[in-house]
């Protein structure tokens, strides 16, 4: 072989095993999740270890889906219709959060941008430096603005709560996407006739939508993943997401491993869902003919 | 159709002052170029007229109407700019019809307003393409089809060639100009390329760090510049400009150099001769110069020789061909009467 050959030979082998490991850090946890999910109760506390499920079962679904089960030998109530409330609790706040952080970044962001006002730099620094501040020193004052606005336990509560917690980093993204973008773009819609509302509608969102997208994959993947948050302002099923129930599958003498983990994986499936859905927008190249 | 006319403009931004009182009048379906070095203000002088830019004072008037305060929509111009600007997400044929949809004009008539512009310009087979499907001189094209098919009173051009590769921006040269010819409107043109500005305006504007140096037909420019700093700028190759003492019917520009002069001037001048003003001489010709050739580059057309004599540098440009080579000594004189001669305090012309 000659010593060009060998060298690719290296770099594709150094290549491969980079990407093995990236792989096995970030797919490994999902796949023991689902190992688990499918293991028989006692196999999962027994001494010797599986890295796959010798004999599959699907007691842990049935238990989360069906309208009663058996467990450690005694008839019990289903979590379905708990499982299923807190399913559509993520849901909404999740897609309320997102609906809502990208409709104020598409527009504030260009604000930020475009039109010049007192100050606007410095609100930009600020509003932006509010992502340096741990959530925890926060929770407390929060709540007695929640309780005395009412908003505990409600959807529109959390989802303000998310909004104010995602919305930086989506306009910080998205004044990013804006700086890149010709403003020779804009002014040639105005000298066209038309208005600055109009050609931010018809001209300037059309061609962020890559942005916007990856804007809105960030704030659901984020509020998905909520626990803090949702623990203290969703204290009932009225509102309280799966990342809060779940956990609750740990009781006094038994930790139930197995609906846990069925649990899980099936929580990973809608953000999984929207997130394939997205993707077809993140077009790359969308900008490509504007200029030159 | 509309008449330009610009007075006494100033642009600031805070307190730093880029324009200082430009004025000049653009004639009804006049062709004008604005031309300077890079930061001489031409594109923002341009950008205010479009009403892109704030005016600090001064003013801009269209048509006899003062636009001051006027929105870009309403001014009636049309702005082919140096990147093209067109929209990405919508076809030859929406960038084209987007002005007039945004008029409200009926779906017909924006239809034939389009298909005769893409007819003009050689567009018709690309109007259901996207820009990036496009090479840079269709999209060019596109950029001006999008101006005229508005049938605006101005149109303004922002350096629109700079993007293109030389063959096709002699081309576009021609193109815009005789498009400027077949739709009679009144054209402003930006551009740092005094050969652009020599070949498409019927008249030029030079600009120098937000002042006006000199406005005038290409040839007037070339003729008779007003001042050191439009001799250097118009002609390609540039003028030679060379510091010297004149007085007494002659300009001493070294211990050992005088030239004629048919001026009656004294004192610390400029003397310049453009480098196709040098003609080869016989060995002993009065007012003649020596010098020894250090460069000799050849374009087929033009023989381009630079020269040295002591510190002074001299162009000359033959059509000829003379054989002429590296380390030659070779003899040359001004033709008479086609120096030019700058105060070297003022810079104005003074002969």
């Amino acid at each position: 072989m000659t010593p060009r050959a060998t060298k690719r030979l290296a770099t594709n082998a150094a290549l491969t095993l980079g990407a093995a490991l990236l792989l096995i850090w970030s797919l490994g946890p999902i796949y023991w999740s689902l190992v688990a999910s499918l293991t028989p109760p006692n196999a999962l506390i027994s001494d010797n270890l599986h890295l796959w499920p010798v004999t599959p079962t699907w007691e842990h679904y049935a238990k989360l889906f069906g309208a009663t089960s058996t467990s450690q030998g005694n008839q019990v109530q289903s979590v379905w219709p708990q499982f299923r409330a807190a399913l559509l609790n993520s849901i909404i706040t999740s897609l309320a959060a997102t609906i809502v952080t990208v409709a104020i970044a598409a527009v504030g962001a260009w604000a930020f941008v475009r039109l010049k006002f007192p100050g606007r730099d410095a609100l930009f620094i600020a509003v932006v430096a509010t992502l340096a501040v741990p959530g925890f020193t926060v929770l407390i004052p929060l709540y007695r603005l929640m309780i005395a606005a009412g908003l505990i336990d409600t959807y529109t509560g959390v989802t303000l709560i998310y909004v104010s917690a995602f919305l930086p980093l989506a306009l910080w993204l998205m004044r990013s996407v804006y700086q890149a973008m010709p403003l020779s773009l804009e002014e040639a819609a105005w000298i066209d006739g038309a208005s600055k509302f109009y050609t931010l509608l018809r001209i300037v969102l059309p061609l962020a939508g890559p942005g916007l997208v990856a804007c809105a994959i960030l704030t659901f993947l984020s509020a998905w993943g909520q626990f803090m948050i949702p623990l203290v302002f969703s204290p009932s099923l009225a509102t309280k997401p799966l990342t809060v129930l779940i956990p609750e599958f740990v009781t006094r003498n038994y930790v139930d491993y197995g609906l846990m983990n069925a649990a899980g994986i099936i929580a990973i499936v809608p953000p999984i869902i929207l997130v394939l859905f997205l993707n077809r927008f993140l077009v790359q190249g969308l900008m490509a003919g504007a200029s030159k | 159709m509309a008449q330009v006319t610009i007075h006494d403009l100033t642009k600031s931004y805070g307190t730093t002052q880029v324009m200082h009182g430009v004025s000049f009048d653009v004639a009804d379906g006049e062709f004008v170029a604005l031309v300077g070095p890079s930061g001489c203000g031409k594109s923002t002088l341009l950008r205010m007229i479009a009403g892109l830019e704030d005016i600090s004072g001064g003013t801009v008037s269209i048509g006899g109407r003062v636009v001051n305060e006027v929105e870009p929509k309403e001014r009636d111009i049309a702005m082919v700019f140096q990147n093209y600007a067109l929209y990405p997400h919508m076809s030859v044929r929406e960038n084209m019809g987007f002005s007039l949809k945004l008029r409200g004009e009926s779906r017909a008539d924006i239809e034939k307003n389009v298909a005769i512009a893409a007819e003009i310009l050689g567009l018709t087979p690309y109007l259901d393409r996207m820009p990036k499907q496009l090479s840079g001189g269709q999209r060019q094209r596109v950029a001006m089809g999008r101006a005229i098919v508005r049938h605006p009173a101005v149109f303004l051009f922002d350096e629109p060639l700079s993007n293109l590769d030389a063959a096709l921006r002699v081309q576009m040269r021609a193109e815009i100009r005789s498009l400027h010819e077949r739709l009679g409107s009144t054209s402003i043109f930006v551009t740092h390329d005094q050969v652009e500005a020599m070949t498409m305006a019927d008249r030029i504007v030079v600009m120098r760090a937000g002042r006006l140096e000199q406005a005038g037909p290409p040839l007037e420019l070339y003729d008779r510049p007003q001042n050191a700093f439009v001799a250097g700028f118009i002609g390609s190759p540039a003028m030679n400009l060379l510091p010297g003492q004149a007085g007494g019917g002659q300009v001493r520009l070294s211990a050992d150099l005088t030239l004629p002069l048919d001026s009656t001037a004294t004192g610390s001048v400029l003397y310049g001769i453009r480098p196709e003003h040098l003609e080869l001489v016989p060995t002993g010709t009065p007012g003649s110069i020596i010098a020894k050739v250090v460069v000799v580059e050849s374009t087929g057309t033009a023989m381009f020789v630079g020269c040295k004599l002591a510190e002074i540098t001299l162009h000359a440009l033959f059509t000829d061909r003379p054989p002429v080579k590296r380390g030659d000594m070779i003899v040359l004189r001004p033709r008479p009467g086609l120096s030019h001669l700058f105060d070297a305090e003022t810079q104005m012309r003074i002969g």
